[in-house]
This record gives structure tokens, C-alpha cells and sequence, in this order.
């Protein structure tokens, strides 16, 4: 199994692949072997905030002013319940976010553990959709989808729980082009579909006397 | 190319330049006379991609009756969810709006030119209003001056804004024009104190070159200026631009309003000196206490290339209008202090947020 990589340089890995050039995020336990391989690399900038609550309104800033997806490596525990707010304010402003939260190993997950509590459970309601990763070999997969589904119908966010012995374990990487995601997951409604409902609307203005358009923001 | 009156929500800002003469502004809670009262009144409305927002809408019973609706939205939950509407339309607001010109086109329509100019001839009765006038007194500034005087100084520089949430947000999104979409950063959704600050370093992460302010006020700015730390270490010069009243002015607003002027817990008593506070973090702090100082601090903060806290200090009690209060509808818009909202409206808008 000579192309194997850890679970840490896997993350890495497919952040490169999405064209990510910078992570907001603060380190702690439950990701160092990430930020390990981040230090092993040049291709992605790292900007270390103060408290993570910046971090994901920065990457947010990030992403309004780019139209890129913005992303967020933080640790378990407080690392997580720190991006909440962050979370629920672009699940509710529509902005595209891809966040990484350390988790413990699997064997502790439930045991009260330091720095554990249950992400998934906690953002399950802030976030499009999020993830907890037990296979090593299904985190490539993961990320990709989780770029895509950012993006996807109304952008917002997406997190990735790793717990750390997935981190640290090794398994093989799979490249963006040759995933294929289910298209139940996926949101790309045609305007074919809306034909007529449209040109219902379209003679519906052209008889107007007092028309009056509202706008809400374009940027993807 | 339809002619028709065109308004934003606050997060839709900059989408149609605000110089353009169709754009009547912002609407909703703080947007302007002439939008609100051009939502209430029109018969035929097309909504691309907003979501009638409780802040835009204002009373559900009462928001623009007499209109046909049609609603653009990629996401389906958000159709007749607040507002019924007469013609959905699921889907992405550039491909459908792109067939719905096409569409225009082919059937050579035309809105009818006598009925278009007695809408704008009332649209502009309506701007006479002049909703956002505010009088200037003797040496203080007032915060809706301090925001169009840095827009004035910064319109020709490539500029992105960020706010915090509050009055400052609110005077942000009346007074300083956006001509392009995406250059305006603010929490409209959730309304995160503390948001602004943390945006502006992302919004300069990915843009080194460009100015990035954030218009801040003195409540908000402190729920994260720990990130003054990241800030400084990366070398962003973002712009911090404190409308300081010392007061969580919108609370104090509402407080006037709603309960009778008992401004519980809404005033900061031990701010810390921004100057000072942005020193120790060896970034630049800098005050204007007067009108006659604001406009050299807002252009030494724009040529300094380092982080800057520019610590403005406005007038204490001013409050943001025009406002639609909570229970209230879209043409019962509040121009000014002296106006009151009628009392059972009141009683039964205390209630809602």
C-alpha cells in the first residue's frame, strides 16, 4: 500500500485540490496532526485569529468578497462551540463555508472526554450539512462533496468532524474528477422546468401600471 | 429596460448601483420613504432572490396589498413561507431573470409610458420627503455626517465595507452609496455584534490592495477586538471606524421608543481609550472629537498603511430614521423623534423583536 497518506495529509490534500488559498483557524489538540501537515506545505496560507469566533466570520468575509468558499480549521470541544454563531449567521446570509473541526478519537467519543462534545449534534441545525468521519478512506470523498454542497441551490455552510485517530490513520486519496456524487444531493433546478410560471410573470409585468422590483444579492 | 422602480434589501445593496436612476434605495425597517411607500403601493411586484425578511416586510397583513407577486428563489422553503405569493418561480435568479429578458424581448412588451410616468411622478412626491434629512448642529458631528463624509473620501478607491450590527450598520446602509454589488460585508440574518471586524480581515486577506473598512460602533467593536492581535501579525491595514456614542445605541433606541426611556444596561461606562488600545496593539489609533477634525482623521486613516482605529465621536442620542417601527406597516413610517407610533400598534409591536 505504497499510496497511502494519513488521514491529516488527506485534508491537505483535497483543500489543494479545491483551490483553497487560506485557512482561518486557532490549533488545539484534537487537530494537530493537521496543522502538522499544514506545516509541511506551502500551497495554502494559514491566518491564525485570536478565538475562533473570528475565524469563521473572517472566512465568511473571505468568501462575500470573493465569491470563493470560505474555510475554517478549528479544534474539538470549545473550537467548535466557538464557530455556532459563525455558523448560524451564514446558514442565515447564504455563505458559502467549508469548516473543520478536530474531534477525539473514536474510542472516547461519548466517554465526557477534554475538549469533547458532540459537533455534529450541536451544528446539525446551523449548519446545510455536516459530517462525522469514521473511515479514513471515505475523507477525500467527504470534502469534495462538502465543496460542492457549499455551493450548491443556496450556498451556506458545511462542517467536517475528523476524530483525531482518523487524522493520524492512513488511507487512500481520491481525486475530485473521479467522484461522483449522488445526484439526490445535489439542488440544480433548470428554468426549462419553470417555462411557463415564467412567462406567466413575464406578462404579468408588462401589464403592470406601478411595477416595483426587489433585490436581494447576486454574487454566485 | 423595463423603466420599472427598483429597490434592496440590506443585503442586496450595490446589486443595481445606487446612482442609477431607477434605484430607490434600501427598503424595510430603515430603508427609504420612497421604497416603502412604493412597496405598499404597487400592483405588480417582482422579488429576485430575497426571502421578505421580517425587517423588510414589517407588518404581514398590511405589506403591499394591493400587488401580484412574483417570487425568484433558488430555495423552495422560502415561497409562501411569510408571503403568499401569485407566481413562484424556483430556480437561480441568473438563469431565470436571463429567460425573463429574453422572453421581454421576443414579445417586444412595454410598460405603458403614461401610466410609468404618473408611478415615478408619485415616486418623486414621495423623495421629496427627503427621509434621511438630519440637521447638523454647532461643532458635534453626528454619525449620519461622519459616514457620508468617509464616503466622500473613499468613493474613488476600490473600497469594500463590513459593519457590526446596530444603529452604525444601519446609518452605514442609508449613507454610503454602493455602485457595485458584493462590496458591502454586514450580518443582516442572524445581526452578529462583532461580526464587521473579523469580516473586514477576511475581506483583506483576499483583497491586499483594496480599502476595507469597517464601520463599527463601540459596543460591537469589542465583542472581537481580540483580532486586532491578527490583524497587526498579518500586516492588514483594515480600517476600523467607530461611530462612538457610548451607548448600544439601537438598544438605547428602542428603550426611547418601547419602554419609556429606561435605558437599562444600554450604556458602557468604562470604554477603554481606543487610541490608546489600538497603540498597544502597535496599530494607529485616532480620534476627531469635532467636525472640524473629521475629515483629516478619515484621510489619515485611509493613507496610513498599517491597522487603524479611528475613534469617532458622535453626538450621544441621535437615533436612526426614518423607521418602521415593529407592528407597523410599510406606509406608517416614522420620519423623526417628534412622530409617535399610534398606541395600539405599539402595544402590540413591544412584543415583537
Amino acid at each position: 500500500m505504497n499510496n497511502e497518506i494519513t488521514g491529516a495529509e488527506i485534508v491537505i490534500k483535497s483543500l489543494a485540490e479545491q483551490d483553497v488559498e487560506v485557512v482561518f483557524g486557532y490549533p488545539g489538540g484534537a487537530v494537530l496532526p493537521i496543522y502538522d501537515s499544514l506545516f509541511k506545505q506551502n500551497s495554502i496560507k494559514h491566518v491564525l485569529v485570536r478565538q475562533e469566533g473570528g475565524a469563521i466570520h473572517a472566512a465568511e468575509g473571505y468568501a462575500r468578497s470573493t465569491g470563493k468558499t470560505g474555510v475554517v480549521l478549528v479544534t474539538s470541544g470549545p473550537g467548535a462551540t466557538n464557530v455556532v454563531t459563525g455558523l448560524t449567521d451564514a446558514m442565515m446570509d447564504s455563505v458559502p463555508i467549508v469548516c473543520i473541526t478536530g474531534q477525539v478519537p473514536q474510542h472516547l467519543i461519548g466517554s465526557d472526554a477534554f475538549q469533547e462534545c458532540d459537533t455534529t449534534g450541536i451544528t446539525r441545525p446551523c449548519t446545510k450539512h455536516n459530517y462525522l468521519v469514521k473511515d479514513v478512506n471515505k475523507l477525500s470523498f467527504v470534502f469534495h462533496e462538502a465543496f460542492t454542497i457549499a455551493k450548491n441551490g443556496r450556498p451556506g455552510p458545511v462542517l467536517i468532524d475528523i476524530p483525531k485517530d482518523v487524522q493520524f490513520a492512513s488511507g487512500t486519496y481520491e481525486e475530485k474528477n473521479k467522484i461522483i456524487i449522488p445526484s439526490h444531493r445535489l439542488f440544480e433546478p433548470s428554468p426549462d422546468f419553470e417555462k411557463n410560471k415564467i412567462k406567466e410573470a413575464v406578462e404579468l409585468i408588462s401589464k403592470a401600471k406601478k411595477t416595483n422590483f426587489l433585490y436581494w444579492w447576486r454574487m454566485y | 429596460m423595463v423603466g420599472s422602480p427598483v429597490t434592496m434589501t440590506l443585503m442586496g445593496l450595490g446589486v443595481v448601483g445606487s446612482s442609477d436612476k431607477n434605484s430607490l434605495g434600501m427598503l424595510g425597517m430603515h430603508g427609504m420613504y420612497e421604497a416603502n411607500m412604493a412597496m405598499h403601493e404597487c400592483d405588480v411586484m417582482i422579488n429576485i432572490g430575497a426571502r421578505f425578511d421580517d425587517r423588510v416586510t414589517g407588518r404581514l397583513d398590511a405589506f403591499s396589498p394591493n400587488s401580484k407577486k412574483i417570487h425568484i428563489d433558488i430555495d423552495e422553503s422560502n415561497i409562501n413561507k411569510t408571503i403568499n405569493v401569485d407566481v413562484p418561480i424556483i430556480g437561480d435568479v441568473k438563469q431565470v431573470v436571463a429567460k425573463m429578458i429574453i422572453l421581454w424581448k421576443e414579445s417586444k412588451f412595454k410598460l405603458d409610458d403614461k401610466e410609468l410616468k404618473l408611478w415615478w411622478d408619485k415616486i418623486n412626491k414621495w423623495k421629496e420627503v427627503d427621509c434621511l434629512n438630519y440637521i447638523n448642529e454647532g461643532k458635534q458631528i453626528k454619525p449620519q455626517y461622519a459616514v457620508q463624509r468617509l464616503y466622500e473620501l473613499t468613493k474613488n478607491t476600490k473600497t469594500f465595507i463590513t459593519t457590526e450590527v446596530g444603529q452604525h450598520q444601519m446609518w452605514a446602509a442609508q449613507f454610503y452609496k454602493f455602485e457595485e454589488p458584493n462590496r458591502w460585508l454586514t450580518s443582516g440574518g442572524l445581526g452578529t455584534m462583532g461580526y464587521g471586524f473579523p469580516a473586514a480581515i477576511g475581506a483583506q486577506v483576499a483583497h491586499p490592495d483594496a480599502l476595507v473598512v469597517d464601520i463599527a460602533g463601540d459596543a460591537s467593536i469589542l465583542m472581537n477586538i481580540q483580532e486586532m492581535s491578527t490583524a497587526v501579525q498579518y500586516r492588514l491595514p483594515v480600517k476600523i471606524f467607530i461611530l462612538n456614542n457610548e451607548y448600544m445605541g439601537m438598544v438605547r433606541q428602542w428603550q426611547e421608543l418601547l419602554h419609556d426611556g429606561r435605558y437599562s444596561e444600554s450604556y458602557t461606562d468604562s470604554l477603554p481609550d481606543f487610541v490608546k488600545l489600538a497603540d498597544s496593539y502597535k496599530a494607529v489609533g485616532l480620534r476627531a472629537k469635532t467636525t472640524d477634525e473629521l475629515d483629516d482623521v478619515i484621510t489619515q486613516m485611509i493613507e496610513t498603511k498599517n491597522t487603524v482605529i479611528a475613534d469617532i465621536w458622535v453626538t450621544k442620542e441621535e437615533n436612526c430614521f426614518p423607521m418602521i417601527q415593529s407592528g407597523s406597516a410599510h406606509n406608517e413610517m416614522l420620519l423623526s423623534k417628534d412622530q409617535k407610533q399610534d398606541k395600539k400598534s405599539a402595544e402590540k409591536g413591544k412584543i415583537l423583536v
